[in-house]
């Protein structure tokens, strides 16, 4: 992984188009967000600030566990049931996770109506059906399973 | 840590992962409550800062090394770190993305189709993986690496020439423009080829990066390079960005699944990113073909412990 810090004073090429650069401030603000939510709530977690779920002694025996015996063990939630136990510790970190994994989606929100304005049908219907596929895949009804 | 030494992280790291077990296995059997649970995400720490020096000094993803070597040589089942190879993937996409955007040297209008394919399909690869049997997932995985060893061999220090008539599709999707190359200081006009094979290939691309957690870094940019005729530089910025879509989709799977522990996600992105930047710093100095080489051997050894393990050879 190539990692490149987030520079708002990055150079801006001339050539790149303003729902481009739209979309990078969104993924800019959203990703710093993020990761600052990211490691604010596994702080708690790990300093037992907010006692978790699942308690550190018993994890190890819990962790190798496929996921489905895992969920049964410890009466987990799927989809979006994480947010009913959201005030427990290991639960709260899905806060931080879940808010990067709507950022793409706040980004392709952003783009659609400069695309829509500027009659550019065939990429605003790109993205309108990225939009779709990622709400379906955050919505909570593609959970799978053994 | 000076260039000269960095030689030996490669070997550092394989060291640290083959001694991790036999810490774990103190009693009785990996993951065994008589580690304390605190030992686990300090280890994973240590071996992803490695791995996030190495993957950037060896030109590969993070997640492509963190899957096969923590699923290899950690106690966590394969689900779990599955779901954290993925987030891995993201936060790194997520992170380089809006310079990359800025500079244009990523380009929406190449990358959105591909990504579209790409999700779609990723969704698919990660109910897959979370459907089939973690050996058989495995002895996939496994095989797979082993399989990216071999593309990255066969495509190591091979550029395909620039497209020089975009098909009908790309035409119709717009897949052309114009980048500054900051090296050169020219604005390279690109536009892209054998767009149905692009996109039938990111579709490929999308379902193994869902079901194994590996990214997709290793086939983006081949993929977009020999196969679509992106100039190499835009292709691997484009690469990055389509991995934060791409990884996205899968990564809602494995988080609506419940699969995400946050002792592994957590230690392992901070870990892998802060090692990216001191491997970014180190790149100019770095002795990078001798740690390419080490990652590629560091790829067939963890590729070949998938393997084994899950074909219960090796466990």
């Amino acid at each position: 992984m190539e990692l490149k810090r987030p520079l708002v004073s990055a150079h801006v090429s001339s050539h790149v188009s303003d729902e481009q650069l739209r979309y990078a401030a969104w993924m800019d603000a959203g990703t710093r967000i993020g990761f600052l939510v990211l490691v604010a709530t596994f702080c708690v977690y790990a300093s037992g600030l907010a006692a978790p779920h699942v308690s550190f002694a018993d994890l190890p025996k819990y962790w190798i566990l496929p996921i489905d015996q895992y969920l049964a063990a410890t009466g987990g939630p799927v989809g979006w049931g994480w947010v009913a136990f959201v005030a427990r510790g290991d639960y709260m970190n899905f806060i931080g996770v879940a808010f990067l994994g709507v950022v793409t989606m706040a980004c392709y929100l952003r783009i659609l109506p400069p695309l829509l304005a500027k009659r550019d049908w065939v990429f605003a219907a790109v993205a309108f059906l990225e939009l779709a596929v990622l709400l379906a895949a955050a919505s909570g009804a593609i959970t799978g399973g053994h | 840590m000076p260039p000269s030494t960095l030689r030996f992280a490669p070997l550092a790291l394989a060291a640290l992962c083959l001694c991790v077990p036999h810490a774990a296995c103190a009693a009785d059997g990996p993951g065994s409550a008589a580690v304390a649970w605190w030992v686990w995400p300090i280890a994973l720490f240590v071996v992803t800062f490695l791995l996030g020096v190495v993957a950037v000094l060896g030109g590969v993803g993070g997640a492509v090394l963190f899957v096969p070597i923590v699923s290899g040589f950690f106690p966590f089942h394969l689900d779990f770190v599955r779901g954290a190879g993925l987030l891995l993937a993201l936060c790194g996409a997520l992170a380089a993305g809006p310079s990359l955007l800025r500079s244009g040297m990523a380009s929406m209008r190449l990358a959105l189709p591909l990504a579209l394919v790409g999700s779609i399909a990723s969704i698919f690869g990660a109910l897959l993986g979370l459907a089939l049997p973690a050996s058989v997932v495995q002895t996939a995985l496994g095989a797979t690496i082993l399989a990216i060893v071999a593309l990255m061999l066969r495509t190591q220090g091979r550029e395909a020439a620039p497209a020089a008539k975009p098909d009908a599709l790309a035409n119709a999707l717009k897949m052309h423009g114009i980048y500054h190359d900051p090296a050169t200081g020219a604005d390279v006009e690109w536009r892209a080829r054998n767009t149905v094979a692009g996109l039938a290939t990111f579709a490929v691309i999308g379902l193994l990066a869902g079901m194994f957690g590996l990214g997709a870094g290793w086939a983006n940019v081949p993929a977009l390079n020999i196969l679509m005729g992106v100039p190499l530089k835009l292709a691997a910025g484009t690469s990055s960005f389509l991995l934060s879509v791409i990884d996205t989709s899968a990564a809602w799977v494995y988080l609506n699944r419940g699969a995400m522990l946050p002792i592994l996600v957590v230690p392992s992105c901070v870990g892998i990113m802060l090692g990216a930047r001191i491997g970014a710093r180190l790149l100019r100095t770095a002795p990078t073909r001798l740690i390419r080489r080490t990652v590629l051997i560091l790829l067939v050894f963890a590729g070949l412990r998938a393997l084994l393990k899950g074909l219960g050879i090796w466990n």
